[in-house]
């Protein structure tokens, strides 16, 4: 048990070094979720702390699914991907320490995206104790989601053109630049199947003190989907090993 | 009698409606250099990765160290080494970071992994590349560091899937020199490869396999009885060696156009020699075949022998 464990962090701390700096992982990670905070910051400063929420969430949910999808990228290309059925560590714990590399590296960007920020606007956090469970708990379901997603495609280096395949359309309709209020009932039937409408919901409630669904629903979902797809992708990663 | 590390009994794999590997059995003893040789696709890294817990086994039985290989997996682990077809390595991460990354995984840390890494580098005057990113290695350096990788926590076998494929004279000279020496301190060889040579100068016993069946196993010394002949090593350079020059390196030979042909000559003897002629006479070696043993004239020997038998 120990072991395993440590063979978790290790193999989070190899995916840091290797793939933080890779031009894939800082465009989709860092630079688009920033340049939509800078355009919203300008075009409309008065109503910019409303987009608060939804600009964090884009940015954890990028910022982890492009960390995964990177690192599966280029192991399964390249096929190194196999060393890792070769090391004594099990199923689940390869696909914990790929999770873990991606939630580090949401927590780090969205904690630096904020910071710069609300430097420059000034808005008082309702809840920061709220926003800090956000990011952890946020992290953690999109990092796993995304890995999970990188694992199914079958062409490897596609995973980061199919992530966007999928992330696009998530983005609206998940309440980031639009209410789900303002959306026809069907777009709202997907709305409140997408994971990150909850994560908008609760970086809203502890950023503005505004919600639309419970908080403690919305703490259930986002753990749930992150156990959820860390199931699945321990499935995967069996299956990948014919 | 010394200690059965590897036991497979009538192991299968299917791959949907193919039968990869058809009923093998096979037994390796602590120590043996064990040479496992066959044509494309006759099922040779498919064994590999059924004794090695890499993929499920359709059907039979393998016990590794005694005990049964689904059910010790990560003991089984931690006692083999394994480098296979595909990179074990990280492209992105440099020599040493590599080494260390391996290490940890099987609990070799600090101080320790270190001095081991340390050790294998300057075996192979590596050194001088601990900072390297793997993907700036060179084809041969990438394979003598994922084979050193792949000891880099002391196991008791190691498996090698044609470790030596795409490697020029000097870099095979030096990867069998270095099996060599490993397996003289006890460590237990598993070698796949397509070049009867290879096997035949490092192998203490071997099997061979053809459409993912076993049709020879046994000791080397005994199927060179079998198929006593005259061997000849063809080396083609890229332009015509001068016989003056030739004989002061090779006795049984002959020139012919840019081949020089041996005969009989002990292999790993010849292939230093052979590099050092190339080095002198600045005639670079295109390729090195060994003619009259070729593994093909042995499968259709070791086929027609079955044939009779039956
Ligand atoms: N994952 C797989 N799915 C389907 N068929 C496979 C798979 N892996 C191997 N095979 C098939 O199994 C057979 C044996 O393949 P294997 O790779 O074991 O051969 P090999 O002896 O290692 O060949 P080579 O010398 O070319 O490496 C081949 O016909 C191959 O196509
Ligand atoms: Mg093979």
């Amino acid at each position: 048990m120990k072991s395993e464990i440590r063979n978790i962090l290790h193999l989070a701390l190899k995916d840091v070094r290797a793939y933080y700096f890779k031009p894939a992982t800082i465009s989709w990670g860092i630079l688009f979720p920033l340049v939509f905070v800078l355009i919203f910051s300008l075009k409309n400063p008065a109503g910019f702390p409303s987009m608060l929420g939804g600009l964090f969430t884009m940015a954890i949910f990028f910022g982890t699914t492009s960390m995964t999808a990177t690192s599966i990228m280029l192991e399964r290309k390249t096929g190194v991907f196999n060393v890792y059925y070769t090391f004594p560590i099990s199923y689940c714990g390869i696909v914990l320490g790929k999770i873990l590399a991606g939630f580090l590296f949401g927590i780090f960007t969205t904690l630096s995206i904020c910071a710069i920020t609300l430097f420059f606007v000034k808005i008082r956090i309702f809840n920061a104790g709220l926003l800090i469970l956000w990011v952890i708990l946020s992290s953690f379901a999109f990092s796993s989601f995304g890995l999970f997603l990188s694992l199914i495609v079958k062409e490897a280096y596609d995973a980061m053109t199919y992530m966007n395949l999928i992330r696009l359309p998530l983005i609206f309709v998940s309440g980031i630049f639009l209410p789900v209020s303002s959306l026809t009932p069907t777009l709202k039937i997907f709305a409140y199947l997408s994971p990150m409408t909850y994560s908008v919901n609760l970086a809203e409630a502890s950023i503005l003190n505004r919600h639309f669904i419970g908080v403690s629903i919305s703490f259930i979902v986002l753990a749930t989907v992150g156990v959820l797809f860390t199931a699945l992708a321990a499935v995967r990663v069996e299956k990948l090993r014919d | 009698m010394r200690e059965t590390i590897i036991r497979a009994e009538n192991v299968t794999k299917n791959y949907g409606g193919l039968t990869a590997v058809d009923g093998v059995d096979i037994s390796i003893h602590g120590g043996d250099f064990f040479g496992f040789l066959g044509p494309n696709g006759a099922g040779k890294t498919t064994t590999i990765k059924m004794l090695t817990g890499l993929t499920n086994i359709s059907s039979g039985q393998v016990t590794v160290f005694g005990k049964q290989l689904n059910k010790n997996l990560n003991y089984i682990k931690k006692r083999i080494g394994i480098t296979g077809e595909s990179t074990n390595l990280f492209p992105d991460l440099t020599v040493k970071d590599n080494l260390k990354f391996k290490a940890k995984m099987f609990g070799v840390r600090g101080k320790e992994a270190e001095k081991r890494i340390k050790n294998y580098l300057s075996e192979f005057n590596l050194n001088s590349k601990t900072n390297t990113k793997y993907l700036f290695l060179s084809k041969g350096q990438k394979r003598i560091i994922s084979i050193l990788s792949s000891l880099i926590h002391k196991p008791d076998i190691i498996f090698l899937d044609e470790p030596t494929i795409g490697l020029d004279i000097k870099a095979r000279g030096i990867v069998y020199g270095f099996l060599r020496r490993l397996n003289g301190k006890g460590v237990t060889v598993f070698l796949t490869s397509h070049y009867f040579e290879e096997i035949e100068l490092l192998c203490s016993n071997l099997a061979v396999i053809n459409k993912g069946r076993i049709i020879y196993s046994g000791k080397m010394e005994e199927i060179k009885k079998l198929f006593p002949s005259d061997k000849i090593l063809a080396v083609r350079f890229d332009g015509k060696p001068v016989e003056f020059e030739a004989q002061r390196y090779f006795e049984n030979f002959r020139i012919s156009g840019n081949f020089l042909y041996l005969r009989n000559a002990e292999v790993s003897g010849a292939l230093e020699k052979i590099s050092k002629f190339s080095k002198e006479t600045k005639l670079k070696v295109i390729e090195v075949n060994t003619e009259g043993n070729k593994l093909e004239d042995l499968f259709v020997k070791l086929i027609k022998k079955d044939d009779r038998e039956k």
